[in-house]
């Protein structure tokens, strides 16, 4: 699969007044198709800043950022939106959801924007928050989901309109442990099914589940190194905890499998 | 994002909070509903005058001696000769007069009598001030000519002296008392009631309406005397020149000046409705102020609404709302606001009118009347009110940074 991303001598400055943060210093970096990247570093690394800018939300001050091969770097206001509707998957720490839409509605929104039609709009919904193993309680506004089904809602928008790139910032910073491995085992079988995923993460147990570990200090990237034996999220975990609603959501996956299976036959 | 998505999302952001978009509708819903009711209430108005001097006849002059004349000599008064120089003026289309008199009439019970006035007719009266005939045949020339004792009278007073309106009434007869003892005259024709709205209102105290050839009501009161000659013409447009060149022509027979005097519905049209429209105009200027105060409370409140959903603003953005997504979002709320605002007005001020029609009914009976212009103006001037002060909260929702935005709290 070719280059996703890739960036040259990115510089980022951002002005308060006569005041000057520079966030990124000459940044080079890239992201092939396929590859799962946890991004780390310290608290003001500029980590935050480079997901913004490859989630075309910011543009960098100098330097230039190809997405598909395409200089993405200058673009205008609308033209961007464009890109982050089709081609971009952004996932947040603090989930933002529209509260009173329901999660259903959450994840047809982006697809709304593209202008899909409504019924094939649905479907592409509930596609993905069955790929997020989320069937039920897809009715529900954001406030009567938990913290990681929030999460779970919020990725299956970003899948919405099958992006190049899915992008986290600390998608597991707001979730409990068990949540937080939940999510990396959804990554995780995206990143299997195909999806190429960058996120951003604090916490090295995390960042072990992916394939590719990227440390930034002081607006640099410090160091970029392969993981060798990636982590396997415990799929089911939360089955094991038998939490009412969660067998559903497993059985669910498991249906998705089969499914996938008995196309994979009819190919064969 | 297309124009069905947006107005729901847009009518569910707007129901949301019903009691803060109600006070802010209000400016919207005062104006236009004043609007609407006084322009009901004017219409309905117009109407009722113009029908009131449409039943006296359209485009009419009425020529009679000047009543702020106190010293009338007997030759001044009008006959015969003076309806024959008026008939013959060539921009005259009918000519017919009056002359009035008085009597009581028997009712059905052979006791009771009421008053009636009589009018003696002439001419072309039916072409001019006639009521619709319901049965039989009006007065015609040969009845004038004869002098004969026939009678036109109305629905309402065939039920009050026949004790009923049909056409079995035509040939029976009525007992008129004059001066000159009680005359019996045979029923040609009823017509409907001109004065029915009249007459409900001051009951039996209206005297009942009998048409009878003008040469038989003057042979009863041994006189040949014309109390009023009424003419249309040809063209409504001459009617003051007529009038004038009437007046004239009379003075000229009489040998008198400024003795005739001639009475001109149009004109009374025309003060009348100048008179509304004046009104109108008031009210409407004070209602565009309303409108113009709640404009601004609408612009206010979008302001506030921009700013308090900064967040969700942020997050459409992020998943890829354009300028010009978020900017239709906020404006097809604030029309959805003024417009809503508008329909509430409207409907507040239709039934405003018909309140006011209903308490006045006991002196004019007015039918308020919204023109379907009328309720396309009230509609399109609150959303086009909803567009002007809705364009610069939605712009300022548009160009919000997307970071920024997310990171609001
Ligand atoms: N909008 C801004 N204006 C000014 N300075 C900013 C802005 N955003 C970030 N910075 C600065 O840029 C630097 C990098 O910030 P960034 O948010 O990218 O860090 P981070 O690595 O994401 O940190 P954390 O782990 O705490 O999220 C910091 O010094 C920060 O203060
Ligand atoms: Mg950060």
């Amino acid at each position: 699969m070719g280059v996703v991303i890739q960036i040259k001598d990115l510089v980022k400055i951002y002005k308060q007044g006569s005041l000057e943060v520079e966030a990124l210093h000459s940044v080079n970096f890239s992201v092939e198709g396929n590859e799962f990247v946890a991004i780390m570093g310290a608290s003001g690394s500029g980590k935050s800043t480079m997901m913004n800018i490859l989630g075309c939300l910011d543009r960098p001050t100098k330097g230039a950022y190809f997405l598909e091969n395409m200089d993405v770097s200058q673009l205008k206001d609308d033209k961007l939106a464009e890109i982050r509707n089709r081609k971009i998957g952004f996932v947040f720490q603090s989930f933002n959801l529209l509260p009173k839409l329901s999660a259903l509605e959450n994840v047809e929104l982006p697809m709304v924007y593209a202008g899909v039609p409504a019924g094939k709009r649905r479907q592409k919904a509930l596609d993905a928050l069955e790929k997020v193993g989320l069937t039920d309680r897809i009715k529900h506004k954001p406030n009567e989901l938990s913290g990681g089904q929030r999460q779970r809602v919020a990725i299956a928008r970003a899948l919405g309109n099958a992006p190049s790139i899915l992008l986290a910032d600390e998608p597991t910073g707001n979730l409990d442990s068990r949540s937080g491995e939940e999510i990396m085992g959804i990554f995780q079988t995206l990143n299997r099914d195909g999806s190429t995923i960058v996120m951003v993460t604090h916490e090295p147990d995390v960042a072990a589940h992916t394939k590719r570990i990227v440390t930034f200090k002081d607006g640099s990237i410090l160091s970029d190194k392969p993981v060798l034996n990636p982590m396997n999220a415990i799929i089911g975990s939360q089955a094991d905890s038998g939490e009412a609603g969660s067998d559903k959501t497993s059985s669910d996956e498991a249906e998705a499998e089969e499914a996938n299976g008995a196309e994979g036959g009819a190919i064969a | 994002m297309n124009l069905v998505e947006s107005l729901k999302s847009s009518l569910k952001n707007v129901f949301s909070n019903k009691m803060r978009a109600l006070l802010t509708m209000l400016g919207i819903i005062i104006g236009i509903a004043s609007v609407i009711m006084i322009m009901s209430i004017g219409t309905g108005t117009q109407n009722y005058i113009s029908s009131q001097l449409d039943s006296m006849g359209v485009g009419r002059i009425n020529i009679s001696v000047a009543t702020n004349n106190r010293n009338i000599a007997r030759g001044d008064l009008m006959t015969a000769k003076d309806y024959k120089v008026i008939a013959e003026n060539e921009d005259i289309k009918y000519t017919a007069a009056v002359y009035s008199g008085s009597a009581t009439l028997k009712l059905e019970d052979n006791v009771t009598t009421n008053r009636a006035s009589l009018t003696g007719v002439y001419g072309q009266y039916k072409d001019i001030t006639a009521p619709t005939l319901l049965y039989g045949r009006y007065i015609v020339d040969n009845d004038n000519d004869m002098a004969t004792k026939v009678a036109v009278i109305n629905d309402t007073t065939a039920q009050k002296v026949f004790g009923k309106s049909d056409a079995s009434v035509i040939g029976e007869k009525i007992a008129l008392r004059t001066n000159r003892g009680t005359q019996k005259f045979t029923v040609a024709g009823v017509t409907e009631n001109a004065n029915a709205a009249m007459e409900t209102q001051y009951g039996d105290q209206f005297p009942e309406t009998i048409i009878i050839p003008m040469v038989t009501l003057q042979r009863l009161n041994g006189t040949d005397e014309i109390s009023q000659i009424s003419v249309t013409v040809n063209d409504t447009n001459q009617m003051d020149a007529v009038a004038a060149a009437l007046t004239d022509r009379l003075d000229r027979l009489h040998g008198t000046t400024g003795k005739y005097y001639a009475q001109n519905t149009s004109q009374m049209i025309e003060t009348a409705n100048n008179m509304i429209s004046v009104m109108t105009g008031f009210i409407s200027a004070i209602a565009a102020i309303s409108l113009l105060v709640g404009g601004i409370g609408v612009m206010n409140i979008m302001l506030v609404t921009v700013t308090e959903r900064t967040r969700e603003i942020g997050i459409r953005k992020s998943i890829g709302a354009k300028r010009r997504d978020i900017r239709f979002q906020f404006l097809i709320e604030s029309v959805i606001l003024t417009g809503l605002g508008g329909i509430l007005g409207l409907l507040i001020g239709w039934a405003g009118g018909k309140g006011v029609a209903t308490l006045m009914s006991a002196t004019i009976s007015i039918t308020p009347i919204i023109s379907f212009s009328a309720i396309m103006a009230a509609i399109l001037s609150s959303c086009g009110i909803g567009i002007l002060f809705g364009v610069f909260p939605a712009s300022k929702a548009a160009k919000l940074d997307p970071i920024e935005a997310l990171r609001y709290e």
